[in-house]
């Protein structure tokens, strides 16, 4: 968050003893350290949700149940079981439904700021570090996607290539590697006229060796805050391109797509529209949280 | 002053040729044959052929890259597949709706982005600026289709007081605008708060008070004027983003503008008006950020281009 991150910088000690200081202590020690701890809890709960509750709570998209359709939340189902969310127009329980939907934005946000990460960083050390026309054509190309408005470009590819889950990992890592090439350029070039890297080179290093080895290791802070910082913006990429028919397909459970659904039954069945989207803003602000933590505990300065 | 500008728009139009590859790019590469989905599953191999033919689907790739260039130059994009009508005066027809839809949100974060902004660094650090700061994060946080959706849900079908969908009205107008404008208005809260802390602590801010300057003076004459350059990039930078809300809440909300146009044409298949569409939005945007550059040298008579 950053309307705390300029005035704890002022309140921390004296500044030569700082990183000494904080090479000992454990992370729960400052403050920042436990806000990184407290939202990184609430984040591997949400992912443990999503990865273990359809083993705990086996759910079938495809098993209607018509005779239980458009219950409330909390009903009782005639099996005894409850539907805590409510269920929907076709009587599926809306709970499975946004726990599946967990998992499938989860995977999306995660694989795609992977791809996308790896792609954008690899491309941008090798812009910043070898320079020349290497340099100025994938710079071009990164200004050429950072002008293009970013969901728009998905809603175009995604829509030619067909709805997918790998059509939409594919689409959200093409609109943001750009992103991560422009940050890891920019770190890159600072850091290609320091003395370890000159003398790494003079000690025999290869080129591979020295990017991987000196230069990577050195820009990975800023990188790893971009990331986490993305996860967020990418889970409501994948919930705005399934909403729209263009994301994940029916009828494979997605937030975006029983929102799409509960459209239709606003006026009698409130529940289908509301409650995965209320769960998913939860999820997305504690992921938000969780970045905005890390990049305070790294590195207060870093401007995202 | 000219020479930047020529150079500004020389650039511009070099990011307009590139936006305008892309879009040829992923509609003539990405696999997937346009002529066979157009005509259906039943369609034998030689009508699909005679519609490649007729689409110009068959020729060269560099041949139609060409013709593609001719078209997004003219605006020629042929006729709709769907209405019949020519696909980029289906786009001018729609562009009123979508400037009013965004227009409005613009103006709604500029002035609350402002008032919330200000009160947030006006009182730092005390509950005002702390609810003010998560709200604006929530802000950020809510998916825009469904905070639309839950507020039709209150406003339009509980309470009654206001219409959920289409163009017709003002009262049409308020809960898309809110919608649309509840993201820009978090992102920009944040920026103008650290904007107006970080001008207070200048010199010049101090050297007026001590010269008596009344509170609101100080603000509007050296703190605003002076945070005005970033607060101008983030808004220029957003536009990308508002246009991406655009597309998804005039689906929510029926607004009958470019956005729905884009969603309506992707579903029936419609290519020259997904292409129409699509590139005049994305190159309406490359413009819009190379006007927003040209405005800089206005906000700050410090900067003069060389």
């Amino acid at each position: 968050m950053s309307p705390g991150a300029s005035d704890d910088a002022s309140a921390l000690p004296a500044k030569p003893a700082r990183p000494e200081v904080r090479a000992r202590q454990p992370i729960t020690a400052t403050r920042k350290g436990r806000r990184v701890v407290i939202t990184g809890i609430v984040v591997v709960l949400v992912t443990l949700v999503g990865l273990l509750g359809p083993v705990v709570i086996p759910y079938n998209p495809l098993e209607i149940r018509l005779e239980e359709r458009l219950k409330a939340p909390g009903s009782v189902l005639p099996g005894g079981q409850v539907a805590w969310f409510g269920t929907d127009q076709l009587g599926r329980d809306l709970l499975q439904q946004v726990i599946h939907g967990a998992r499938v934005s989860m995977l999306v946000a995660a694989s795609t700021v992977v791809i996308a990460g790896t792609t954008g960083t690899a491309l941008g050390v090798l812009s910043g570090y070898y320079r020349g026309a290497i340099d100025t054509v994938l710079m071009g190309l990164v200004d050429l996607q950072l002008a293009f408005p970013p969901l728009l470009l998905a809603i175009l590819i995604a829509a030619m290539l067909g709805p997918s889950v790998g059509n939409v990992i594919l689409t959200l890592s093409v609109i943001r590697w750009a992103v991560f090439a422009r940050l890891a350029r920019g770190s890159v070039l600072s850091l290609r006229e320091k003395e370890f890297v000159e003398a790494a080179r003079a000690l025999g290093g290869s080129h591979a060796r020295v990017m991987a080895r000196h230069i990577l290791r050195n820009i990975l802070t800023p990188i790893v805050i971009l990331a986490t910082l993305q996860i967020a913006l990418q889970m409501l990429a994948e919930a705005s391109l399934s909403f729209l028919g263009l994301g994940i397909p029916h009828p494979l459970p997605s937030w975006g797509v029983t929102i799409s659904q509960g459209r239709d039954y606003l006026n009698n069945a409130w529940w289908i529209a509301t409650v995965p989207g209320a769960v998913m803003t939860v999820t997305v602000l504690s992921v938000g949280f969780f970045g905005d933590a890390v990049r305070d505990y790294l590195d207060p300065r870093f401007g995202y | 002053m000219g020479r930047y500008l020529v150079r500004r728009v020389l650039s511009a139009l070099l990011v307009i040729w590139g936006v305008i590859t892309i879009i040829f790019l992923v509609v003539r590469v990405v696999p997937g044959d346009p002529a066979s989905v157009l005509l259906g599953t039943f369609a034998t191999p030689e009508l699909v052929a005679e519609q490649r033919a007729k689409m110009g689907l068959d020729s060269p790739l560099l041949v139609q890259y060409g013709l593609f260039i001719r078209q997004a130059v003219l605006g020629d994009w042929g006729r709709s597949y769907h209405e019949g009508k020519e696909a980029f005066s289906l786009v001018l027809e729609r562009l009123p709706a979508t400037m009013e839809l965004a227009v409005a949100a613009i103006a709604v974060t500029i002035v609350l982005s402002f008032v919330f902004g200000s009160l947030a660094a006006r009182w730092v650090q005390s509950p005002v600026d702390q609810a003010i700061g998560g709200l604006s994060l929530l802000g950020q946080a809510i998916p825009n289709f469904w905070l639309g959706l839950v507020l039709i849900l209150i406003f339009a079908r509980r309470l009654n007081w206001l219409p959920s969908f289409g163009r017709d009205t003002l009262w049409h107008l308020i809960l898309p605008t809110v919608t649309l404008s509840v993201q820009l208005i978090g992102v920009m809260t944040r920026l103008i708060r650290a904007g107006i802390l970080e001008t207070m602590s200048q010199d010049f801010v101090r050297t007026a008070r001590a010269k008596g300057v009344a509170e609101a003076a100080v603000l509007t004459h050296h703190v605003y004027r002076n945070m005005m350059i970033p607060v101008v990039t983030m808004l220029g930078l957003q536009l990308g983003a508002l246009l991406g809300g655009v597309v998804v809440l005039e689906t929510v909300f029926a607004w009958p503008g470019l956005g729905r146009l884009i969603v309506t044409a992707i579903n029936n298949r419609d290519y020259p008006v997904v292409q129409a569409s699509v590139t005049f939005a994305a190159v309406t945007v490359v413009f819009l950020n190379a006007l927003v550059d040209l405005t800089y040298a206005y906000l700050d008579p410090r900067i003069r281009y060389g």
